[in-house]
């Protein structure tokens, strides 16, 4: 009888473990056809480490990495988007009027036309752009911006999340 | 054990005899038994506490279902027109397909990095998603764009990319858009399932999350099955301790007790059952009234001529002639506000509503104008698309906007389907759209018979002007009691009768602990029944 039920408690345990096993196996046994996510947001971090700045027929590379040797502040802001979500942080990074300079863009301009690797584009005008509290921004909260927003993003924080474009790309100066 | 303690010395000489050894047999028969119960049982389990509340799609399993194709005109904040053509799975369809859609199911879409549509405050029913704009397009889960599939992010809006249409020409509807939906969540939720972080659901697949399920969703029935399965265990263990005992004193013994341990889980399980009963029950409150539409006309009329002017660019301005109810003459003659009235909310089939002051409900506004339940405009039935019942708040300062008008079609809602009155009494329930006949209007909340009955509704008198309505249900006569009791919808009664249970984990409890009563000696059932009605009739 000792035997039995000792027998039946190891049964059991080992069952207990298949269960488990089979549960958690089946949540990640469905695969898809696409690039595991992982590998595009490292292709696109990648990318946007350059940002090309286009000002009438000359094209500058403007490097990310460069930065927090620019001067950066720290803004204060809240970023609204559109569906009311309100998310309050503190965003480090170089004032974009700043940025232009570094690179040779000349003042005034009439807008900017930023674009973004997943062909968003977005137009920022010259009022808005050289605002001290418009920043191009490489820390949020004290830690690098999340990944999937790319290593650098504006943070316009007179304006709502539609100008606070992320995955910049490219900006060419509109006269 | 206790034959254990006589050493299996003390055992093996009985077991071989011709009646042991039968004994024997039956005891291992038994044990097999109730291992493979166990085993069953707890799989079960297992399942139900994966499978509950919770439906994974893949973008395969999606692209696999009933397409729906069109191009989609959208406009954004700052006025950008666009026109992209998308493939997709109709919205509605595809959560009534998994259980959802019960009237108080409200949707929230999600995308990998957080964000959500509807807005912070607004809610987004099941039955909104269904509806269709006049080209015929209705909110779609896209997963094609111009015959191309949708990137994931980074790269693009996919693989899923919730497409809603314009309403009118001028709605601002591309915020509505979420590009890569991950999570889509099913509110009220169920007990013990729990909002996924929209990062962590694998790229290429959406989880329905909350209130999925239809009747008896395969994780609540394994749920009871398992409770069940768990409840034949314990009376296979009780027997294989009876066969035990057997082998030991002989035939002749007499009934032993039921062992302490079974006696335990007893009164865990009645502790189970115990624990939803003192749930309160919740009471349906009696003032809620449905007025149909002939009973809504056979009611003191206003005609007015009101003018209209839109919140946002192009300020349309127009003006029409409207007939109907006055919103005071609803709320306060036919029946009576209760003293702590405070705001009206005027809610329609869409989900759209318009919430109204007292004061607002009772004011004259320039004019003459009243606030009223329109079922006419120029003598003609309203269209389908505004009517059978409209609200028509008048401007308090009449005019186009230039001449200091001021906007009042966002108050003036097209098809009206009831009117709540706050404070809503705790219980009651809010009649679901679906519950009111189309041309009906519900009126429910702080409000009650008044004290001195209303004048009997005159007899059903021919409407001269009004054309017969196509979409009237079958016209009751006037003379109908003008109080209906309130159909309660019967996806309600069973989500209160789930409710009040505990969930699925009490109610295998109670089928698991209802029987065993029997097995209890008499002194200890007889508490536990008193206890259990005690409790119950509280």
């Amino acid at each position: 009888m000792r035997k039995a039920s000792r027998s039946l408690v190891c049964l059991i345990a080992l069952l207990l473990a298949l269960c488990a096993g089979c549960s958690s196996g089946a949540k990640t046994s469905s695969s898809t056809p696409l690039l595991p996510s992982e590998a595009r947001l490292n292709g696109m971090y990648e990318h946007c480490k350059t940002i090309q700045v286009k000002d009438g027929s000359s094209t500058v590379e403007f490097k990310t990495a460069t930065l927090p040797s620019l001067n950066p502040i720290t803004v204060n802001a809240v970023l609204k988007r559109s569906n009311g979500m309100h998310i309050n942080g503190t965003w480090k990074g170089t004032p974009l009027g700043a940025v232009l300079d570094s690179v040779g863009v000349a003042r005034p301009f009439k807008q900017l036309r930023v674009e973004a690797w997943d062909s968003y584009v977005g137009r920022v005008a010259y009022d808005v752009a050289a605002r001290p509290d418009t920043i191009l921004a490489y820390e949020q909260d004290g830690k690098p911006l999340p990944k999937d927003d790319g290593p650098a993003r504006l943070v316009v924080a007179s304006e709502d999340g539609f100008f606070w474009i992320r995955m910049i790309t490219r900006i060419e100066v509109v006269r | 054990m206790d034959e254990d303690r006589q050493g299996p010395a003390g055992n093996r000489p009985a077991s071989r005899d011709w009646k042991g050894g039968r004994t024997v047999r039956h005891l291992r028969l038994l044990l097999v038994i109730a291992i493979l119960l166990l085993l069953v049982s707890v799989g079960l389990f297992v399942t139900s506490l994966g499978g509950a509340g919770k439906v994974v799609l893949t973008v395969g399993s999606i692209k696999g279902m009933q397409s729906a194709k069109g191009t989609y005109r959208s406009i954004n904040r700052f006025k950008t027109i666009q026109n992209t053509r998308y493939e997709g799975v109709p919205a509605g369809e595809l959560l009534s397909s998994v259980g959802a859609g019960s009237g108080n199911n409200s949707v929230k879409i999600i995308a990998s990095d957080g964000y959500f549509w509807p807005p912070v405050g607004k809610k987004l029913t099941v039955e909104q998603l269904t509806r269709k704009n006049k080209q015929g397009l209705s909110p779609i889960l896209a997963y094609g764009m111009d015959g191309k599939a949708l990137d994931p992010e980074p790269d693009g809006t996919g693989p899923v990319r919730y497409v809603a249409p314009q309403y009118q020409a001028t709605d601002m509807n591309k915020p509505s858009w979420v590009s890569n939906v991950r999570v889509i969540e099913v509110r009220p939720f169920p007990k013990g399932v729990k909002a996924p972080d929209p990062k962590k659901v694998p790229t290429g697949q959406v989880w329905i999350v909350g209130d999925v399920g239809n009747g008896l969703p395969g994780g609540r029935i394994a749920a009871y099955v398992a409770g069940g399965l768990g409840l034949a265990l314990l009376l296979l263990v009780i027997a294989i301790f009876y066969v035990q005992h057997r082998r030991r004193l002989g035939d002749t013994a007499t009934m032993p007790p039921v062992p302490p341990v079974a006696m335990l889980i007893a009164l865990i399980l009645m502790a189970g059952l115990v624990l939803p009963l003192s749930i309160p029950e919740r009471s349906m409150a009696a003032t809620s009234k449905v007025f149909s539409m002939a009973e809504l006309k056979a009611m003191p009329s206003f005609s007015g001529h009101y003018t209209f002017l839109k919140q946002l660019s192009p300020y349309t301005y127009y003006e029409a002639d409207y007939k109907g109810v006055p919103l005071s003459t609803l709320l306060e003659q036919s029946l009576a506000l209760d003293a702590g009235a405070s705001a009206v909310k005027v809610k329609a089939r869409d989900g759209y509503d318009v919430s109204l002051t007292i004061d607002q409900v009772r004011a004259t506004y320039p004019n003459g104008l009243k606030a009223i339940i329109a079922y006419e405009k120029s003598g003609q039935a309203l269209s389908s698309d505004e009517g059978p019942l409209r609200l028509i708040v008048p401007q308090n300062h009449p005019g186009k906007r230039d001449a200091g008008g001021d906007a009042n079609t966002p108050n003036c809602e097209r098809m009206v389907c009831s009117v709540e009155v706050s404070p809503v009494p705790s219980g009651m329930q809010a009649p679901t759209a679906a519950s009111i006949p189309d041309g009906s209007c519900a009126v429910y909340g702080a409000v009650s018979e008044p004290a001195t009955a209303p004048q009997p509704a005159p007899a059903p008198a021919p409407q001269p002007v009004a054309p017969t309505q196509a979409q009237q249900p079958a016209a009751q006569p006037a003379t109908a009691p003008a109080s209906q009791p309130q159909a309660q919808p019967a996806a309600d009664v069973k989500s209160q009768v789930v409710a009040a249970l505990g969930g699925p984990g009490h109610l295998a409890a109670y089928g698991g602990a209802l029987p065993l009563t029997l097995v209890l000696p008499a002194p200890l059932r007889g508490a536990m029944c008193w206890l259990l009605h005690s409790v119950g009739t509280k």
